[in-house]
């Protein structure tokens, strides 16, 4: 029998036997699932220049802009401090106007902190506009910007001495139950090979404080804020156990393996071309999946 | 940080899982080769959307991205599901000849049968099969779906085919019963 022959007599007998689904039964689970939904949800979605869940087909655009010689994240500090009202307006300034110059990206919006981290110079947020979300990472020789969007694929890649967000993400959902309900982990690499990676996810509302073990022995207090958990680090090092703090006291909970398994994102942008251009490609989805794209910017 | 309702909204969720349901169920039933099991596996797939909408929603094809979650759930579902019933096999060694005899009685009756030797294929296997043959996807997107290279979904369908084949391998062995008699000498 030939490959043909069998594949075709394949495709007939799977035809055949789909056919045997009971239709009603599709009917059940989307009216169980429908009535399932939360009642409220996560108002921003978590995404790291290579962000994104494992395996969604989010449209991640991300920019990058570096000024000057980049230190490796100087400053930076494992407890998050108290963001000042000024620094951080200036921040969600600096990310907004980043936002907008991203060919294809939101345009001139307004955005909305959701959750703000500040770490020495340097300040994450997550930023909400309607239907759209974003992350920022803004300090004195670095802004990076993400956004999901929908439709295409997109790709760029920028030049000169800037961070290469090319890297990694991925959603790890935990039980129901636990205290951290779901986090992504987004991993980037500056050029000069100093990386960063965000961790971005949700946490039960009783939640009052989240310490991460990291794979290096330290631990990085992440910024707890109405049910979200941010935190940022630059030394590459992954978290591997959340402390958490509720009014009843701490817990331990495993965060398993953060990595690019399978449906992880996974990035590897290559800087090319002058300083301070900006190339951008642009190209349908193939065959009707998903596809990603970075975009990004130096200068 | 803001929050919305979620329920009462519309969103576009409920005419998505309405509209992909039945595909996702189907496929996931080829996957699996349980139905009931499917239907979990669906149920999650959408729940896993539905928590993810306002992102979803946002993309190109959404439909895409739920059936490369229903395929890896199913996949997952399938190894679970076989290593429980080898495990449960093994630990039921009480009535192991009335097992083995079922067993071999289903092999014997089926062991012709394309449908049984689908079902007989690894997980893995079987969603690349699925996918390249009822989904009609190209290998890229197989590859794709299932988080591998196209170099895996090629060994991967190759090997599934070979099992196929094999199994089968007795029914065209007598196949040729037939056209061996237009060898037979006729008497004249």
């Amino acid at each position: 029998m030939t490959n043909d022959t069998l594949s075709s007599d394949v495709a007939v007998r799977l035809r055949q036997r789909a056919a045997l689904v009971d239709p009603a039964a599709a009917d059940r689970i989307a009216a169980r699932v429908t009535d399932a939904r939360p009642r409220s949800r996560r108002r921003f979605a978590l995404a790291g220049s290579a962000a994104g869940a494992a395996g969604i087909g989010a449209i991640v655009a991300v920019a990058v802009t570096l000024s000057g010689a980049t230190p490796a994240f100087a400053g930076w500090t494992a407890r998050p401090s108290r963001a000042a009202a000024t620094d951080a307006a200036s921040a969600t300034t600096a990310c907004a106007n980043q936002l907008a110059s991203l060919p294809g990206g939101p345009g001139s919006v307004k955005w909305t902190p959701t959750a703000t981290d500040v770490r020495g110079p340097y300040v994450l947020e997550a930023l909400a506009s309607g239907s759209m979300s974003a992350t920022c990472l803004t300090g004195p020789s670095v802004t990076s910007v993400s956004f999901g969007s929908g439709g295409g694929s997109l790709s760029s890649s920028g030049t000169s001495s800037g961070v290469e967000p090319g890297g990694t993400s991925s959603t790890t959902n935990y039980a129901p139950g636990d205290a951290v309900t779901e986090l992504t982990f987004s991993s980037l690499d500056t050029q000069n090979g100093a990386p960063f990676d965000t961790l971005e996810g949700t946490v039960s509302p009783s939640v009052t404080a989240v310490s991460l073990a990291m794979t290096d022995g330290q631990s990085v207090q992440a910024t707890v804020n109405g049910g979200l958990v941010l935190a940022w680090w630059p030394n590459g090092s992954k978290p591997v156990a959340a402390q958490v703090t509720t009014a009843s006291g701490t817990t331990t909970q495993s965060l398993g393996t953060f990595g690019p398994g399978p449906g992880a994102i996974v990035h590897g942008n290559r800087v090319s071309g002058a300083p301070g251009s900006l190339h951008v490609t642009k190209s349908s989805a193939q065959g009707g999946l998903p596809s990603y794209f970075d975009l990004k910017k130096s200068m | 940080m803001s929050r919305r309702s979620g329920r009462g909204r519309d969103d576009g969720f409920e005419a998505f899982a309405a509209s992909t349901t039945g595909d996702l169920l189907r496929t996931a039933s080829l996957i699996v080769w349980d139905p009931s099991v499917a239907e979990d596996v669906v149920q999650e797939c959408l729940l896993q959307v539905a928590r993810r909408w306002s992102r979803v929603r946002r993309m190109a094809y959404p439909a895409a991205y739920a059936r490369r979650i229903a395929t890896n759930l199913a996949i997952a579902a399938a190894e679970r599901y076989s290593t429980e019933r080898a495990e449960l096999a093994a630990g039921f060694d009480f009535e192991p000849v009335a097992a083995a005899a079922r067993l071999a009685l289903e092999r014997v009756d089926n062991q012709h049968d394309l449908d049984a030797a689908l079902g007989r294929l690894a997980p893995r296997q079987r969603a690349v099969v699925v996918l390249r043959f009822f989904e009609d996807l190209t290998e890229a997107q197989t590859a794709e779906v299932l988080g591998c290279s196209v170099g895996t979904v090629k060994s991967t369908c190759s090997r599934a085919l070979d099992h196929l084949r094999g199994d089968l391998r007795s029914e065209m062995t007598i196949e040729p019963a037939s056209s061996s008699a237009s060898h037979r000498k006729e008497p004249t």
